[in-house]
């Protein structure tokens, strides 16, 4: 069997998602058996950066020219591209302010210096290009990445279950903390794959995940409108991993 | 080892790929073990691609094969698209076959009208095989398919031999003609339903049997009905995502029914009073 | 005359001394505090006073994830290895017993799931008397009165009356006869009735669908799909099935997992055609299956009254309120 040839990069992030697999290290030797890598700046020296790729496999968000020019790059190399992690998928931490002025952002952080800053509103792929696949997190889970390599040896993508961290930290029998607790807690809102990480240690959602399909925003503002928090601070926290709950978004 | 082909799949040999349009395929699978395959015409399997999981698949071939099986596939979802990329020689997994099928010992002496939409061909292929292999048993056996466009029209070959035979008739229809020729079918153009219009049938002796996606039972129902066929004579094959397909999943409820079980082929009066069944 | 009467402080010894029998669980709390059926090392631990635990004790037959197939080239798809241990499930609740009776004929009748069955042979069931909490309502289902036991405990002022309900659950009771002395048998607790059971027993009866009822859309609007509600029911088995490949490329999995039918992709079929795409066409399918029955449980309700789907709902969803609206519309 032709190994599969993969690229993985990283655009305007912390580079997480990458060390997720690096993270792998039990796994490590098999991957690096099963597939040849064409280009991973940050794990191997040299590479390839204009061959032919399988599936490239991409962290971050858009919000340089740089970034845009190299995810089109990849996405016209790649047969298929994968929206690495929360920033590539939603826009992500990078991507908080967004609804604030640019030019305020980078004054603020830059000061004078700020008039030569290219940069523009971090934004996911999907607004830029067709992606093919994602996975969520931040950073994403070792066994979502490597159940994802696992279909790609095998040509195509696994099916994640498509429910909310409700539902696995309700199977897990953790304490309720929406409920018993009135913390503004994400966990109806949020796509599940965590296991509910965050609160099986007692620690609310603060929806690192984005987004689950049919999220129903408008009931959980509701519900912690009535529990006496705020509209701004629930909407900052929404914003925190996801900028835009546009639910006509075409992953949702 | 429990090994009764349906809680554990029994695997299977792609023994040959039919390509039948740009998306759809027949696969005819020859089982490694001496196991004698017997279905009734509207049952289903589920087929197994390993690694991938599991999809309902209605059987399409006739009841002449024995240690083969025939499924027409689409690429539409992430099972069938690895099922296509498959070969000849490649292993599948089989659980089955699973629900009631088509009554066909009922329908003795009756006329059959079989009414095919798109990939709901498949199922009435495997009931046209039964009739047309026990043929004195029926009255008039008709066929009407509608595709969406001359490239759509799945079985081509198989159904210009159709065409031929004296013992029965063939209706094509498709929804609209693409550029190039329309090919060797006499075919005509408009909706499934279009073909109901002027055609000549005894309905209180008729049985009609439909399969397509989910719009088209609504209009063909009601066109079936004004030409006096009694609504327990429409039998539809329905399709639904089952996951176990022995009614534990409860994916595939229609009312109080079981598509997997209880169907998936229904008399059409057993479900019209039903939400969502349609 | 009840034979088979434990006194109060005899509780821990017999309890310890099950363990004999099997491994013993039962209620106890989390780390958290949440009330959880769970492994019992010493009787410390169990609270047999608790209300309800979070999930039921489904969970110890049908898990809310498991491994159903395994794949290799070499031999096919094969079942995992069995190696049940006997469990010792002390202190089930009436509704619980009940749920139990309900999965065992889902799953060990028409269609028997033989991963179930292999659970629920080496599952020995202790149930126990309750006292109605503020959710509960098993009378108006007639789940009040304990069924499918092995053993039934009945609390008494000073001690516990204990019944057997099958030959697993008297060899526990002779092996442990030492324990026991005879005591009148208490009176048996009134039973946990509101004033809807008509209103249920009627529409289960009628295959009543409320169509046309304005709670279908109030429902549909405040749910948030978490799922609780059915995770926590102790009759909701509706599961999804779906495998993954390894990173050998060759072998791969194959897992069952918990679903709720309030999820979007539940009512899809390949394609992307939904036959429930909006929440109140899910809700309906959810009142069908829970009080009117799908197939084999046809006309037979589900619902055991323990009030956990009402608990646990995030925005307070009752589907109650179906029949409650029915009888007041009825009264005004």
């Amino acid at each position: 069997m032709k190994k599969p040839v993969i690229a993985i990069a990283g655009l305007t992030a912390c580079s997480g998602c990458q060390l997720t697999l690096l993270n792998c290290e039990a796994e490590l030797p098999e991957v690096a058996e099963r597939f040849e890598f064409a280009w991973f700046p940050m794990g191997t020296t040299g590479g390839d950066d204009c061959a032919a790729i399988d599936v490239a496999i991409v962290e971050g968000a858009v919000s340089t020219p740089d970034d845009l020019e190299t995810l089109l790059r990849l996405r016209s190399r790649s047969r298929l591209l994968v929206a690495f992690g929360t920033c590539a998928l939603w826009g992500g931490i990078a991507a908080m302010k967004n609804h604030e002025p640019r030019t305020a952002l980078t004054e603020a952080v830059y000061g004078e210096m700020a008039v030569n800053i290219r940069t523009f509103n971090p934004a996911p792929f999907h607004q830029f290009i067709k992606v093919d696949f994602a996975i969520p997190g931040c950073p994403p889970e070792k066994h979502e990445l490597l159940t994802t390599l696992a279909s790609l040896l095998k040509g195509t993508f696994p099916v994640f279950p498509q429910y909310p961290v409700c539902t696995e930290c309700r199977n897990r029998e953790n304490r309720c903390l929406l409920i018993e607790d009135n913390e503004i807690c994400l966990g109806p809102l949020i796509q599940a794959g965590c296991n509910a990480r965050c609160p099986a240690v007692g620690i609310k959602c603060e929806g690192c995940r984005g987004p689950v399909t049919e999220a129903n925003v408008a009931a959980e503002t509701e519900l912690l409108l009535r529990k006496g928090f705020t509209r701004e601070e629930i909407e900052s926290r929404m914003r925190r991993f996801c900028p835009e709950w546009d639910l006509s978004s075409p992953l949702l | 080892m429990m090994k009764d082909g349906k809680t554990i799949p029994i695997m299977a040999e792609i023994a040959e790929v039919r390509s039948l349009s740009g998306d759809t395929s027949l696969f005819r699978l020859r089982f490694e073990e001496e196991e004698n395959f017997h279905f009734l015409p509207g049952q289903f399997v589920q087929l197994s691609v390993p690694s991938g999981g599991e999809v309902p698949i209605s059987i399409a071939g006739g009841p002449s094969d024995d240690r083969s099986l025939e499924l027409c596939a689409r690429r539409v979802g992430h099972v069938t698209t690895m099922l296509h990329s498959m070969g000849r020689g490649e292993k599948v997994g089989v659980r089955g076959p699973f629900g009631n099928g088509f009554p066909v010992g009922e329908m003795k002496g009756k006329d059959i009208l079989l009414l095919a939409g798109g990939l709901g061909i498949a199922p009435l292929r495997s009931l046209l095989h039964y009739i047309l292999a026990y043929r004195e048993d029926y009255a008039a056996v008709t066929l009407m398919y509608g595709s969406r466009e001359p490239d759509a029209i799945l079985f081509r070959e198989e159904l210009a031999e159709l065409s031929c035979r004296r013992d029965m008739r063939l209706l094509l229809t498709v929804d609209f003609l693409t550029d190039g020729p329309p090919g060797e079918l006499a075919c005509n153009v408009g909706l499934l339903p279009s073909l109901l219009k002027g055609f000549d049938l005894r309905p209180a002796d008729t049985t009609a049997a439909v399969c397509g996606p989910p719009a088209l039972y609504r209009c063909l129902t009601s066109e079936l009905e004004a030409l006096g066929i009694p609504d327990r004579s429409i039998l539809l094959s329905l399709e639904r995502r089952m996951k176990c397909g022995v009614g534990l999943c409860s994916h595939c409820a229609v009312g109080d029914l079981f598509c997997c079980t209880d169907g998936p082929v229904f008399r059409f009066s057993d479900i019209r009073g039903i939400e969502g069944a349609l | 005359m009840a034979r088979n009467f434990l006194q109060d402080e005899l509780l821990p010894a017999f309890v310890d001394n099950l363990a004999a029998f099997g491994e013993l669980h039962g209620p106890k709390l989390t780390d958290d505090g949440v009330t959880v059926f769970g492994r019992v090392v010493t009787h410390a631990e169990l609270r047999l006073d608790y209300r309800s635990t979070l999930l039921p004790p489904k969970k110890y037959l049908l898990p809310p994830r498991e491994t159903t197939l395994a794949y290799s080239p070499e031999s096919g798809y094969r079942q995992p290895a069995a190696t049940e241990k006997n469990i010792i499930l002390l202190g089930v609740h009436p509704c619980d017993l009940a749920g139990i009776a309900y999965l065992d004929r889902v799953f060990m009748y028409d269609a028997a799931d033989h991963l179930y069955s292999r659970r629920r042979e080496a599952l020995t069931l202790i149930g126990l008397s309750c006292e109605p909490d503020d959710f509960c309502f098993c009378g108006d289902v007639n789940a009040d009165l304990p069924v499918g036991f092995d053993i039934f405990i009945q609390r008494a002022d000073d001690g516990f009356c204990l019944d057997t309900g099958s030959d697993k659950g008297a060899a526990i009771i002779a092996g442990l006869s030492r324990l026991f002395m005879e005591r009148e048998r208490p009176p048996s607790r009134m039973r946990n009735c509101s004033p809807i059971k008509d209103a249920i027993q009627r529409a289960v009866k009628t295959q009543e669908t409320f169509e046309g009822s304005p709670l279908w859309d109030d429902f549909a609007a405040r749910c948030l799909s978490c799922g609780a509600c059915s995770l926590c029911c102790p009759t909701c088995y509706c599961f999804d099935v779906r495998e993954y490949g390894n990173l050998d490329g060759a072998t791969a999995e194959r897992i069952r997992e918990w679903d709720n039918c309030l999820f979007k992709a539940h009512g899809e079929v390949a394609g992307g055609h939904n036959f429930r795409k909006s929440r109140q066409e899910r809700f309906r399918y959810r009142f069908q299956h829970k009080y009117l029955g799908f197939g084999p449980t046809r006309g037979r309700t589900s619902c055991v009254g323990c009030g956990r789907c009402r608990e646990v709902c995030p925005v307070g969803i009752d589907m109650l309120e179906l029949f409650r609206l029915k009888v007041e519309g009825k009264a005004g």
